[in-house]
C-alpha cells in the first residue's frame, strides 16, 4: 500500500514539476526545477526500502536485524538536499538579475527583447 | 609511494581557491597566489602522474574506510591523462584571465570560482564512486553557473538562466539514475558495480533495468558534453561566458562528460551482458556496448554535421568557435562509437578519442583566447 501511494505521489510530483518548468514565468520555472529535484530525492529515499525499521544500533541485541531500512540512501539524500538548496538560491538570485536587466520575467518577452542569442 | 598523492591536485586547487578568497583585499597578491596555485596544480598532477606511471593504479580510501563502504579516489592512466589536460588548459586560462578580466571582477570572486571549477573537474576525474561523481559534477557546475553569468549583462543573464535550468534538470535526472542503479545493483562503487554486473546471476542483478538506467545516465553525460541532441545550450553559454571561462568550458568541462562516458560505459557497464532481444539489428555482441555503440555513432555523426553547418553559417567568431566545438566533440565521440561496436579496436579507439580530446582542449582554448584578443583590439581601434 505504501509503495502504491508513494509511486502515485512521485508521479504527481514529476508531473507538477514538468508542468511548472514549461510555464512562461521564470519564477515558476525555478519552482518546477526545485520540485523535480525534490521528487528525485523522494525517489532516492524509497530506493532504501519502505518496510524496514529504523536503522539505529540500540542497546542490547537487535530484535530483527534483517529488517532495517538502508540508511545509505538517506545520507545521499541529505547531500542532494544541501546541493539543491544552494542551486535553488542561486537560480532565484539569477531570476532577480534577469528581472533587473530585462524588466520582465516572462520568457516570451525575454525572447523578444533579447534578439538572437 | 603513499596513496595520499591522489588527493594532491584536489587539495592544491581547494587551498588556492580559499586563499584567493581570503586575499581579496590585496589584488596583486591574490593574482600571484592564483597563478602560483595553477602552477602548483600542474606540479601536483605531474607528481601524481609519475606515481601512476610506476604503480599503474593508485587507490586512496578516504579515512581508511574500505571500499565499497567508504569514499574511494582512484587514479589510473585515464584519469591522469585527463588531469594533465586540465592542468595545462587551466594554467593557460589562469594566465590569460589575470590579464583579461577586469580588476574588480578578479578581486571580487573570479579567482576563487575559477579554482573551485578546477576542484570540481579534478574530483570528477578522480572519484571511484558514482554518487561522488554526482557531487563533483555539482561542485563543477555551481562554479560554472556563476562564471557564465560573470558579466551579468542582459544577454549573459539570459544565457546563464538557460544553462542553469538545463543543468539543474540534468542533475535531477542523474540523481534518479544513480538511485535506481544503487537499488538494482546494491552498490555505488564503480569497481564493485563492475564485479556485480559481470556476475549478475550470483549477485541477483537484473540487467534490464540497469540498461534503462544506464541510458538515462547517458543522456546526462551527453548534456554535459554537448553532443547532439543536447547541444543547444552550448553557443549561448560560450558567448556569454568571459573568454578564459569559455576556454575552460570547451577545453575541460565538456571533457568531463566524455570522461564519464568512457569510464562508465567502457568499464562498468561493459561488464554487463545485454538482455536477449535488445541488441540492435546488424550489430553483434552481448555487452551493453553493443547497445550504446550505434547510439554514440548516430549522435557523433549528427554533432559533426550540425556543428559544421552551424559554424559555417555564423558571422561572428564566437559563434563559429562555439558551433565548431559541437562538431569537434562529435569527432571525439566518433572513435568511441567505433570502439564500442568493434571489440577488436576497442583500446585503440579509446586512445584515438582521448588524443583528439587533448587536441580539441588545447586548440579550442587557444582559439577562444585569440578570438577575444582580436575582439578587444578591434573594439579599441573603433
Amino acid at each position: 500500500m505504501t509503495q502504491f501511494v508513494l509511486a502515485v505521489v512521485l508521479g504527481l510530483l514529476f508531473a507538477v514539476g514538468t508542468f511548472l518548468v514549461l510555464r512562461r514565468d521564470i519564477v515558476r520555472v525555478v519552482w518546477g526545477v526545485t520540485i523535480i529535484a525534490q521528487a528525485a530525492n523522494v525517489y532516492l529515499v524509497t530506493m532504501g526500502g519502505l518496510s524496514g525499521t529504523v536503522p539505529i544500533v540500540g542497546h542490547g541485541p537487535p530484535e530483527d536485524p534483517g529488517a532495517v531500512t538502508d540508511p545509505l540512501v538517506q545520507a545521499l539524500v541529505l547531500t542532494a538536499i544541501v546541493i539543491g538548496f544552494g542551486t535553488t538560491a542561486f537560480a532565484l538570485v539569477l531570476t532577480y538579475r534577469v528581472y533587473e536587466e530585462h524588466g520582465t520575467i516572462d520568457l516570451d518577452e525575454l525572447g523578444e527583447t533579447g534578439g538572437e542569442v | 609511494m603513499a596513496p595520499q598523492v591522489v588527493i594532491a591536485p584536489l587539495l592544491i586547487a581547494l587551498v588556492t581557491a580559499i586563499l584567493t578568497l581570503l586575499l581579496r583585499r590585496f589584488p596583486r597578491t591574490q593574482r600571484a597566489v592564483s597563478l602560483a596555485g595553477a602552477i602548483a596544480y600542474l606540479g601536483g598532477v605531474a607528481w601524481l602522474a609519475s606515481a601512476v606511471a610506476r604503480e599503474s593504479i593508485l587507490v586512496y580510501q578516504v579515512s581508511a574506510w574500505q571500499a565499497p563502504f567508504g569514499i574511494t579516489l582512484v587514479a589510473d592512466a585515464l584519469s591522469t591523462f585527463m588531469l594533465g589536460l586540465t592542468a595545462v588548459v587551466s594554467l593557460a586560462a589562469a594566465v590569460f584571465s589575470a590579464r583579461y578580466m577586469s580588476e574588480y571582477g578578479q578581486q571580487v570572486s573570479y579567482h576563487a570560482l575559477y579554482h573551485l571549477l578546477v576542484v570540481g573537474v579534478t574530483g570528477s576525474f578522480l572519484t571511484g564512486d558514482i554518487f561522488n561523481l554526482f557531487v563533483w559534477f555539482e561542485v563543477m557546475l555551481l562554479s560554472s553557473y556563476v562564471l557564465v553569468v560573470f558579466y551579468s549583462g542582459p544577454e549573459h543573464t539570459r544565457a546563464a538562466l538557460q544553462y542553469t535550468v538545463l543543468n539543474l534538470i540534468g542533475s535531477a535526472v542523474m540523481l534518479l539514475a544513480i538511485g535506481g542503479l544503487y537499488s538494482t545493483t546494491g552498490t555505488l562503487n564503480m569497481a564493485d558495480m563492475t564485479r556485480r554486473l559481470a556476475d549478475s546471476a550470483q549477485y541477483n542483478v537484473d540487467p534490464v533495468p540497469v540498461l534503462g538506467l544506464a541510458a538515462l545516465l547517458f543522456a546526462v553525460f551527453a548534456l554535459k558534453a554537448g553532443i547532439v541532441p543536447f547541444q543547444f545550450w552550448v553557443p549561448a553559454a560560450y558567448r556569454a561566458a568571459p573568454a578564459p571561462v569559455s576556454a575552460m568550458l570547451a577545453g575541460v568541462t565538456k571533457k568531463v562528460g566524455i570522461y564519464a562516458i568512457v569510464r562508465l560505459y567502457f568499464t562498468v557497464f561493459a561488464a554487463a551482458s545485454l538482455p536477449a532481444g535488445l541488441s540492435l539489428p546488424g550489430f553483434a555482441g552481448d555487452s551493453f556496448l553493443a547497445f550504446f555503440g550505434p547510439i554514440l555513432f548516430v549522435m557523433a555523426a549528427a554533432s559533426i554535421v550540425l556543428g559544421g553547418v552551424g559554424a559555417v553559417s555564423r558571422v561572428d567568431l564566437d559563434g563559429v568557435l562555439a558551433y565548431s566545438s559541437i562538431g569537434q566533440i562529435g569527432f571525439v565521440v566518433l572513435p568511441l562509437a567505433i570502439a564500442a561496436t568493434v571489440p577488436g579496436v576497442r583500446e585503440i579507439g579509446i586512445a584515438a578519442a582521448l588524443i583528439y580530446a587533448l587536441n580539441h582542449g588545447l586548440a579550442k582554448s587557444m582559439l577562444f583566447r585569440r578570438c577575444s584578443r582580436s575582439a578587444s583590439s578591434s573594439a579599441r581601434s573603433r
